[in-house]
């Protein structure tokens, strides 16, 4: 491997000085997403990058993965960081290729409904494009204003709208990628969606997490710009009402863009914080859109089937609130210095067992925890707890443990945790079982050299060397059993989290 | 499914020295047609190749017994690690064959078989081996909680479909050709599924495969569907059916069963009428349950004595009773120009001895092929296919279903006997005819796949064959034709 000194000036030769940064700020600021990380987790993992890189095409993104061959240099790529377990931080440092500079969106095509986007743009910026174009972009991520087109499809996350409208995967026509090798390939047919046909590989691409192409642009679809979209939002005395309510919806041939739910703690925390909301109750945000006849006639019967289940509808101008917050779900942030979510897809009817299933784990671990919902189509919803945190705490592993735990529960009740990134690669076992090894050979097979995001997604690798065999592999069942031990440990601690009482001086 | 299989033949037979100054074109349609004269007596061999024996199963111990069998590893549990259910590694595996005498080389594998095709069937048959028919494989499983449904490969879609209604819920996923379809027909074979919403694909959570080690297991998730877990494994089991695993079973999404169901059928006097109407409807907004379009022969074996004119538009809407009055009324307003509306059953909801009997005059047509295209053009291929007919002194029509993801399946079918030279000539008028038209029309069917000159399909198909190779270590799942005689490694030739 060629000294950094070396590589900075090749890198420097093919962006220029303005397009690579070494210094030890711009480092650490990519060293993290949007998750909590603790301080001895850098102890373990690279996770500072010894370059950043922002490309401007995807020929400087080839020329940047030939130069990472040469050097040996591993890719780590990255959109927003909007991510909640390490899928665009470095495993063991090497090139951060940051692609927001990559961020031009070409004019919608009305003809195929289709729209091309750089693997840097935003979803807002996105949205914005083609509403202006007469369109609508009704699925994003659940952080789209800071979301990278590339970030989301490379995560496989279901966001926002897909209840209606399939997640953004379903919606996905083709991609440009970049391989290992530095060679160019487009995943599918460029204005057709061909299904299954011409070896079309844009559903694998998604949720590969950046280790096998790097997605450099994305064609994706677009819908009629609808005649109305109408927010709507009914507070319940507690989430298990809510959670009636919502069943009630699933069983209905009601189909909003998108219904949201959030807990009573959320809903304590964002009154602490700056005085917003009810208080102490759930609240359901849902958005109906279309034809406005229909859009009227669908609220109508909303309303009946939410007032059955002992919900409470709020006024328009604070449902558009709720609506307008459903990309800004973590200012509660700012009560701690940090905050740590956790994400499941779980079977809509285990929604009531999944809530117990957290709160009683948050019970017994000492944690305040709270909750956002969503649903992703009829038969699942995505159900996110977070918990806030001290960054600076040396005692923060231990809360770390709450992470295993759910994943663990969304697994007893048929569902499956979200994400593998870097920090929950410890679920893949229990999550896929054989079909986990499957994964790291094939891993194998397309990323012979394993220069593309390596030690991430289906194998866990830590910064150190062992002698002769190379880098130290993390066995899942040891990291399992560690977060095992720190949950059991966190119970033994004396002081139970109150972010309120806190907030509040202890009054 | 065996496509990597075709993909892979048709790479090696036009790299042959023999067929090196031969137009590509030429090689495909020689290869096609099986012109004996035209190709090297190997290319024939492999042609007209044959499974050693055709396998109905009862239930999937069997296929896993089959699959252990042809990996030599029954009885041979003194092997230490190598006990049935254990992956093992590719060197393990290799050695382990070699010591038992299963020749690696001979391929001689499993391959499932498609019990209907809408087109034609794969161009290179299974060498050898074991053919596993899943047709007894029938079970339908409607999970009324967690709307979901889990179909065996041997199901058909009627039955599946009709399971779902009598539980309260609705199988949203319906074939554009309306033949009795079997489930395991998407994987193993052509059948084209679609929902209002978009493609088959979509819909399915998990897959159930035995796979090459004989081991039964499931990609994706059963009850919810598969997001961001790494990588798509379910993904590539839909798309190469067979060659990832033995596919026994799939779990499709369901939808709550609309209280009302109305089918609304409006005939045109011409396709562009029948185009802007189209254009229109997908672009209001309005949810439907399906937009069909059809002409006048293929209406009529759907509707007999129910004539709606040359050109049909067939719309779904369900929903409250409320709702689906507000739809009707709008709908009514978008077909402006057509010059009849009546309300009929929808050929999809008949009873499955009606249904049986309606694909089967169906399935006597000739279709060479499915057109993929956006809205605009349907008109433009609805009157070329009448065209193409007509040039031909043959009768043809077409079935076509819309999506709200903007895009139209279209399948042009002809009255003629299902001669190879007759569909190699019809398809390949279809790929002329959507070439020109700038991607926005595709023609899908095998012979496309081959005629496609396109340096990306070729790469995506060399990404395909790495991961079948780790997906399939021992390489017995639909294994590769070769065109030299194989090796025999202790006996001798």
């Amino acid at each position: 491997m060629p000294a950094l000194g070396y590589s900075y000036r090749r890198l420097v030769n093919l962006l220029g000085p303005e397009r690579v940064a070494r210094g030890t700020m711009e480092r650490l600021i990519h060293s993290h997403d949007f998750a909590s990380v603790p301080k001895p987790a850098y102890v373990n993992f690279g996770l500072v990058p010894d370059f950043v890189v922002l490309p401007k095409t995807p020929e400087e993104v080839s020329r940047i993965v030939q130069y990472s061959i040469e050097s040996e240099l591993p890719i780590v790529p990255r959109g927003g960081a909007t991510g909640f377990y390490g899928g665009g931080v470095p495993a063991r440092g090497g090139i951060l290729v940051d692609f927001r500079q990559m961020r031009r969106i070409a004019k919608p095509d009305m003809a195929t409904r289709t729209v091309t986007a750089e693997a840097g743009a935003t979803w807002a910026e996105l949205y914005d494009v083609a509403w202006r174009a007469g369109l609508y972009l009704p699925y994003q991520p659940n952080l789209a204003p800071a979301s990278t087109v590339g970030g989301f499809l490379n995560s496989g996350i279901a966001g926002v709208g897909s209840y209606k409208y399939g997640s953004a995967r379903e919606n996905l026509v083709s991609c440009d990628l970049v391989l290992e090798d530095g060679s160019f390939l487009r995943s599918g047919m460029e204005k057709l969606d061909v299904g299954t046909a011409f070896a079309n590989l844009s559903p694998f691409v998604v949720g590969s997490e950046g280790t096998l192409f790097l997605v450099t642009k994305a064609t994706l679809r677009l819908y009629p710009k609808p005649e109305e979209i109408r927010p709507v939002a009914y507070t319940f005395p507690a989430i298990d009402g809510a959670r009636v309510a919502v069943r009630a919806l699933v069983d209905s041939d009601i189909v909003p863009n998108h219904v949201a739910l959030m807990d009573e703690t959320h809903l304590q925390w964002l009154k602490a914080l700056d005085g917003r909301g009810p208080g102490k109750l759930a609240v359901m945000s849902a958005a109906l859109d279309g034809p406005k006849d229909e859009v009227i006639d669908d609220e109508k019967a909303l309303d009946a089937l939410v007032a059955e289940s002992g919900g409470t509808k709020l006024p328009l101008d604070e449902a558009k609130d709720w609506w307008k917050a459903r990309f800004y779900q973590y200012p509660t942030r700012r009560l701690a210095n940090g905050l740590v979510v956790t994400e499941a897809i779980v079977p809509t009817h285990r929604l009531g067992d999944v809530i117990a299933g957290v709160r009683h784990i948050s019970d017994r671990m000492k944690i305040q925890t709270a909750m956002h919902l969503s649903l992703v189509d009829r038969g699942s919803a995505l159900v996110r707890p977070y918990f806030l945190v001290d960054e600076t705490s040396p005692f923060l592993p231990l809360r770390l443990g709450f992470v295993k735990r759910f994943a663990d529960l969304a697994l007893d009740v048929r569902g499956h945790p979200l994400g593998s990134g870097l920090f929950l690669v410890f679920n893949m076992t229990k999550m896929h079982g054989v079909n986990h090894r499957k994964m790291k050979y094939l891993k194998r097979a397309l990323d012979p050299r394993n220069g593309i995001n390596p030690g991430k997604t289906v194998e866990m690798w830590a910064k150190q060397d062992l002698p002769l065999l190379g880098p130290l592999k993390m066995p899942t069942e040891v990291v399992r059993g560690g977060l095992e031990v720190a949950a059991s440990l966190r119970r033994l601690s004396p002081f139970r989290d109150d972010h309120i009482k806190r907030r509040l001086g202890g009054r | 499914m065996a496509f990597l299989r075709d993909m892979r033949f048709m790479r090696e037979v036009t790299a042959l020295p023999a067929m090196a100054d031969t137009l590509r074109e030429s090689v495909v349609r020689g290869v096609f047609l099986r012109e004996e004269r035209a190709i090297p007596k190997d290319v024939v061999r492999v042609l007209t190749a044959a499974p050693h024996l055709t396998a109905t199963v009862d239930n999937e111990l069997e296929i896993r017994k089959i699959i252990r069998i042809l990996n030599g590893e029954e009885g041979t549990q003194a092997f230490g690690p190598l006990v049935p259910g254990m992956p093992v590694s590719p060197e393990d595996m290799h050695y382990f064959r070699r010591m038992l005498g299963v020749q690696w080389e001979s391929r001689a594998g499993v391959g499932g078989k498609a019990s209907l095709w809408t087109t034609t069937e794969r161009l290179v048959p299974l060498q050898g081996g074991v053919q596993i028919d899943l047709s007894k494989l029938r079970t339908v499983e409607i999970d009324g909680v967690t709307y979901t449904a889990q179909v065996q490969s041997g199901a058909t879609w009627k039955e599946a479909y009709e399971r779902a209604r009598a539980k309260g819920m609705w199988l949203s996923l319906y074939p554009v050709v309306p033949l009795d379809f079997a489930f395991g027909d998407t994987l193993y074979g052509d059948a084209r599924l679609v929902s209002f919403r978009g493609d088959f694909d979509d819909a399915v959570n998990s897959v159930r495969v035995v796979n090459a080690e004989g081991v039964q297991v499931t990609h994706g998730f059963t009850r919810v569907p598969n997001h961001a877990t790494a990588y798509d494994l379910r993904y590539l089991a839909t798309m190469l059916g067979g060659d990832v695993g033995v596919v026994t079973a799939i779990s499709v999404r369901l939808e709550a069963r609309p209280k009302v169901v109305k089918n609304l059928a409006y005939g045109f006097a011409d396709a562009a009428a029948m185009g802007v109407a189209l254009e229109k409807l997908l672009s209001s907004g309005r949810r439907c349950l399906w937009i069909n379009a059809f002409d006048d022969r293929a209406w009529a074996m759907l509707h007999p004595g129910n004539p709606a004119g040359p050109f049909v538009l067939e719309v779904g809407l369900g929903g409250r009773e409320s709702l689906v009055a507000i739809r009707e009324k709008a709908v009514d307003a978008l077909m402006a120009g057509n010059q009849a509306k009546a309300e009929v059953p929808s050929h999809l909801d008949a009873p499955i001895e009606a249904y049986r009997k309606t694909a089967v005059s169906v399935g006597k047509k000739l279709f060479p092929g499915e057109l993929l295209s956006s809205p605009r053009h349907v008109p433009k291929l609805a009157v070329a296919v009448k065209e193409m007919a007509g040039s031909r002194g043959l009768r043809g029509g077409f079935f076509a279903a819309a999506t709200a993801q903007h895009q139209v399946s279209l399948f042009p079918f002809f009255e003629a006997p299902k001669e190879l030279p007759r569909v190699y000539d019809l398809s390949r008028a279809l790929w002329d005819l959507a070439k020109p038209l700038g991607g926005e029309v595709q023609l899908v069917s095998p012979l496309a796949h081959f005629w496609s000159g396109d340096k990306d399909l070729a790469r995506r198909v060399e990404i395909l064959e790495k991961a079948d190779a780790v997906l399939d270590q021992p390489n017995v799942l639909e294994p590769p034709a070769i065109l030299t005689k194989p090796k025999m490694f202790f006996a001798p030739e």
